[in-house]
């Protein structure tokens, strides 16, 4: 396995399963001190948690939660003497969802409470299986619920439907209010104009059918869209509540329209045979308004896939196929909540118990090791109609371990390895530097600053090459698509397929910050929940209340509240190359200056009580790890300098886009033609085409499938998926 | 020397894309649990025939309306409590509680019909027959009401129709009527036409006849609505009349 991220670990998970008798030995070669790639955390001073970015699972993310609940179940952890012992104290359920919008020179909240669904992701698919139509429409009903009668804005008295209900018997103004905002959408007559269009859904459905049948219910569709926009532009400016709501419906039936349009319930690519449209372009083509596709909502779910090729925020795309497959997905098939959170960082919770496992099970891990070349062998050398294959794999040892002679070790030998996790009173972590005792020369490194996470400080200690048939005998190359260019340049070079690959899949750079604070959301004058809001004001378009992990970490004075922003980066006009070692740094630095901007700037309109005068932020509300009292807190800018920012620059940091056109150069982990080798990573062709946990987990099992036959391909859920 | 270790070939390299995915027998599947082979053909064959699947379709389909049925009437009760408790009922609670009911069901009805819309068509009929032989042979649709989910079938009702425009009745009944059943009035999408209300199920000699008037005036429109047990209020079927206007059929 090259690279310790999802996607590999995954792979390994299941090619070490105790099913398969040990067929599968494996060995993990990671880059640095720590395993995660994109999901990589570290326990900083105060013991703080520092993410690459915000992370938050999906209730839908089915492949994901079933790998992290059997390795807990596996791990066996004494809930007495571990904080996190099993997966549901690993992640709780976060039903609150926030999206920002613009309205007239300020920005408005939109809370959402999706409610609860009957099971938990990764439960067997039995009573509660989400992928069936029924469930489907079930959970369609439950959305629009959620969407009509349970918005709330920020300020606003209206409550969610649950809670709405909960109440109702002590308050019985809320259900007169509850009931009269059912009617105010349901008299907007788009019910009885909607159900006109379903009853003739199935005359277009029917492949015989006649171009004036498929003509009449386009029509009907577009009348509606009509009537949509009309209420909508009259609507428009006067009543936020009910433009919001509209635009919501507009965009429902945009897409019912381009489906029956584009004839998607019968073509065989399903949502794929729409990936070349951009989402946005699709759904204007397809009767919604500019309004809506500018909405809160929609720029929701471009932020929430990063889609701003380049990183220019002005400049969005999403393959239109995925983008809706993403959606339905997202709110149609999450079981307990549609997000969930994690009580610790990703790598605590994820990838701590993931080594754990596998060092059980007896696979290897050998950190610093940075891989610089896939080596193909020489076609003369192949037999008649042997196929090409992984010669060698090329590394830069980056660093040795203290009694580990050089030279010494290479696949199952007893060689000793690095020991990378930490205990945090009790639960195994990762360290947000790597452990310099013990390593060879471990003071001589920290001291010279050697960064083992940067593509661009290529310091090593050795060069090893390991040879197939000798070290290895089968390659899963788990790094990220932004690498691939970098370190198999063979393969790029005399593969069209690779070639397109590289050119089409693009990826983008992302900047985040963490900072921790002496007051609470309610303090700052957050009024609502604690949520997940997106569609926010750019360069940190979203963020997410972290209060909860302040119990996992160790401050002398302990945070009220915890705030995670992020967002991409933009790229520069020309690509640094790689000797240019201080282009972290460089951006790193213009993270610092975006994020102090931002918190002057724009965090006002989320916390009113941040600010005490135009243009600033209170900055004596961060706390240092060394604080010991808010009264020693500096007040100026300086003091950000304290809390946690990065730039995710390195090319397999990047995070992969789903732009329109670009979904078919995507390989699968199950194509063939280097018969040693596969691929996995979310920005493979592994069934859902975006950048998540969800499709590295599903990639990862498929490259298993590749390798052993198993899981069965019927086993990754949601494979097999319009 | 041992022979180099290579892959064996895939038995495909893509996603399943089309729908029929979706519609998949509950119990068929997988469990996440390891497996030695390829199940996606074995999976197949655990679909089930059609009338399995519409049937339980059909009965999920019901589930979702009673669900809708129920949180109207959920809220319509303790709005009436309240109404009852607090003030004197008058005509805007009531007419609250009226719309709130109607707007549930319209929703439920919505999402039902979309569903069953599906269910009839025949491109999705032959996506469920079994790619690779392996399902046997029931796989194709079954006209009839046998398990209830094709529609479309009402001889067992007789449809009497008053109208002095052309106009077309289309009754979608999931079973055989022995209930005693009633349509609200039928709407058009546009609000601002009134609905036809005079619509009514009576005992006929050998079944029951639905009897529907169109007044003068009515504007042209399709209208429609959901059929609903008087005893149960539960919705047993749909009703969608059109009609055209005079001139334009001449």
């Amino acid at each position: 396995m090259i690279g310790g991220g999802c996607a590999s670990l995954a792979a390994a998970f299941e090619l070490t399963r105790p099913e398969l008798k040990g067929a599968y030995h494996v060995t993990v070669y990671q880059v640095g001190w720590r395993l995660g790639g994109k999901g990589a955390s570290g326990r900083g001073p105060a013991d703080r948690i520092e993410e690459h970015g915000l992370h938050i699972w999906l209730g839908f993310y089915e492949n994901a939660f079933r790998l992290i609940r059997d390795c807990y179940k596996e791990l066996g952890r004494d809930p007495e003497k571990c904080p996190i012992a099993r997966w549901d104290d690993a992640f709780f359920q976060d039903s609150h969802v926030g999206v920002a919008d613009k309205s007239g020179s300020g920005w408005l909240q939109w809370t959402t409470f999706f409610p609860p669904v009957d099971g938990r992701p990764g439960d067997p698919l039995g009573k509660d299986n989400p992928f069936t139509i029924a469930a489907y429409t079930k959970q369609a009903i439950k959305l629009v619920q959620a969407l009509l009668l349970g918005v709330q804005t920020r300020g606003g008295s209206s409550v969610n439907s649950d809670a709405g209900v909960r109440d109702a018997a002590s308050e019985p103004e809320k259900i007169v209010d509850l009931v009269k905002r059912a009617l105010k959408y349901g008299l907007l007559g788009t019910t009885a104009g909607l159900a006109q269009a379903a009853t003739r859904l199935d005359m277009i459905l029917d492949s015989s059918l006649s171009g004036s049948a498929r003509s009449a219910l386009l029509q009907s569709l577009r009348e509606i869209t009509r009537a949509a926009r009309e209420t909508l532009e009259r609507l428009s400016g006067k009543d936020d509540e009910t433009r919001y709501v509209w635009e919501i419906i507009d965009l429902v039936v945009a897409i019912l329209t381009g489906i029956v349009r584009h004839g998607i319930v019968t073509h065989p690519h399903g949502l794929d045979a729409i990936n070349d449209y951009e989402c946005r372009e699709w759904l204007k083509l397809n009767g919604a308004s500019e309004s809506s596709v500018n909405s809160g909502f929609v720029r929701g779910l471009f932020d929430l896939a990063m889609a701003y090729p380049g990183g220019d925020t002005e400049r969005p795309a999403l393959a239109a196929g995925q983008a809706v497959r993403g959606a339905l997905r997202m709110f149609f098939t999450y079981r307990g909540a549609l997000f969930w959170k994690m009580r610790a960082g990703m790598g605590d919770v994820v990838f701590a118990p993931l080594y754990e496992v596998l060092k059980k099970r007896g696979v290897s891990f050998r950190f610093f090791h940075r891989l610089e070349n896939v080596r193909l062998v020489d076609p003369s050398r192949l037999r008649p109609g042997e196929r090409r294959y992984v010669e060698a794999l090329d590394f830069d040892v980056q660093a040795h371990v203290k009694s580990q002679r050089r030279g010494d070790e290479v696949g199952f030998t007893s060689a000793v390895e690095y020991e990378p996790l930490i205990d945090v009173r009790g639960l195994p972590c990762w360290p947000s530097a790597p452990s310099y005792e013990q390593l060879v020369d471990g003071e001589q490194v920290r001291r010279e600053g050697w960064d083992f996470e940067s593509f661009w400080d290529r310091r090593k200690v050795e060069s090893k090459s390991l040879q197939v048939g000798k070290d290895f005998d089968l390659v899963v190359l788990g790094i990220g698509i932004g690498a691939i260019r970098h370190v198999c340049r063979e393969l790029v070079e005399s593969d069209t397929r690779w070639r397109d690959m590289v050119d089409h899949v693009q990826s983008v750079p992302t900047q985040a910050f963490q900072i921790w604070m002496s007051e609470s959301m309610q303090e700052l004058g957050w009024a609502g929940p604690p949520v997940s809001l997106s569609a926010f004001v750019k360069p940190f378009d979203t963020w997410a209340d972290m209060t909860h992990l302040g119990e996992q970490e160790r401050w002398p004075t302990q945070p009220r509240s915890i705030a995670y922003f992020c967002s991409v980066l933009a790229d520069p006009p020309l690509t640094p190359g790689r000797d240019d070692k201080d282009y972290p740094r460089r951006r790193k630095a213009e993270v610092r200056e975006n994020a102090i901007r931002f918190l002057k700037n724009d965090v006002v309109h989320l916390w009113p009580r941040a600010s005490d005068a135009p243009g600033s932020f209170r900055w004596q509300l961060l706390l240092a790890p060394d604080d010991r009292g808010k009264a020693d807190t500096p007040s100026s800018e300086a003091v950000f300098d304290s809390q946690y920012w990065t730039a995710n620059v390195n090319p397999s940091d990047r995070y992969v886009l789903a732009l329109p056109g670009s979904i078919k150069y995507r390989i699968s982990p199950l194509d063939n033609t280097y018969d040693n080798l596969t691929i996995a990573g979310d920005w493979t062709a592994c069934g859902f085409t975006e950048g998540c946990v969800e499709a590295a987990v599903m990639s990862g099992r498929l490259a298993a499938h590749a390798l052993a036959k198993s899981p069965s391909l019927a086993a990754i859920i949601g494979y097999d998926h319009p | 020397m041992e022979p180099r270790v290579k892959r064996e070939d895939p038995e495909r390299v893509e996603p399943i894309r089309a729908w029929e995915t979706l519609f998949r027998a509950e119990e068929a599947q997988p469990k996440p649990d390891v497996a030695t082979s390829d199940s996606s053909a074995k999976n197949k064959s655990e679909t089930g025939s059609w009338d399995e699947i519409a049937s339980r379709a059909v009965r999920r389909g019901y589930e979702v309306i009673e669900e809708q049925i129920n949180e109207g009437r959920k809220i319509a009760e303790r709005v009436r409590g309240y109404s009852d408790d607090v003030r004197k009922a008058n005509d805007d609670s009531t007419r609250l509680i009226e719309r709130s009911m109607r707007f549930y069901t319209d929703v439920g009805y919505l999402w039902f019909e979309l569903m069953e819309s599906l269910l009839r068509n025949q491109a999705l009929r032959d996506g469920l027959r079994p790619t690779n032989g392996t399902n046997g042979g029931d796989a194709h649709a079954k006209n009839g009401s046998g398990n209830g989910a094709s529609g479309g079938q009402h001889n067992d009702v007789e449809i009497e129709l008053i109208s002095p425009y052309p106009t077309t009745v289309s009754l979608d009944l999931r079973s055989t009527p022995d209930a005693t059943l009633t349509v609200p009035a039928l709407r058009a999408a546009d609000d601002s036409k009134p609905p036809l209300a005079d619509i009514a199920f009576h005992a006929g000699a050998a079944r029951p006849v639905l009897r529907i008037k169109i007044p003068e005036g009515q504007p042209a429109d399709t209208y429609s609505g959901v059929v609903v047990d008087a005893r149960t209020h539960q919705p047993r079927g749909t009703l969608c009349v059109s009609v055209r206007d005079a001139a334009a059929a001449t």
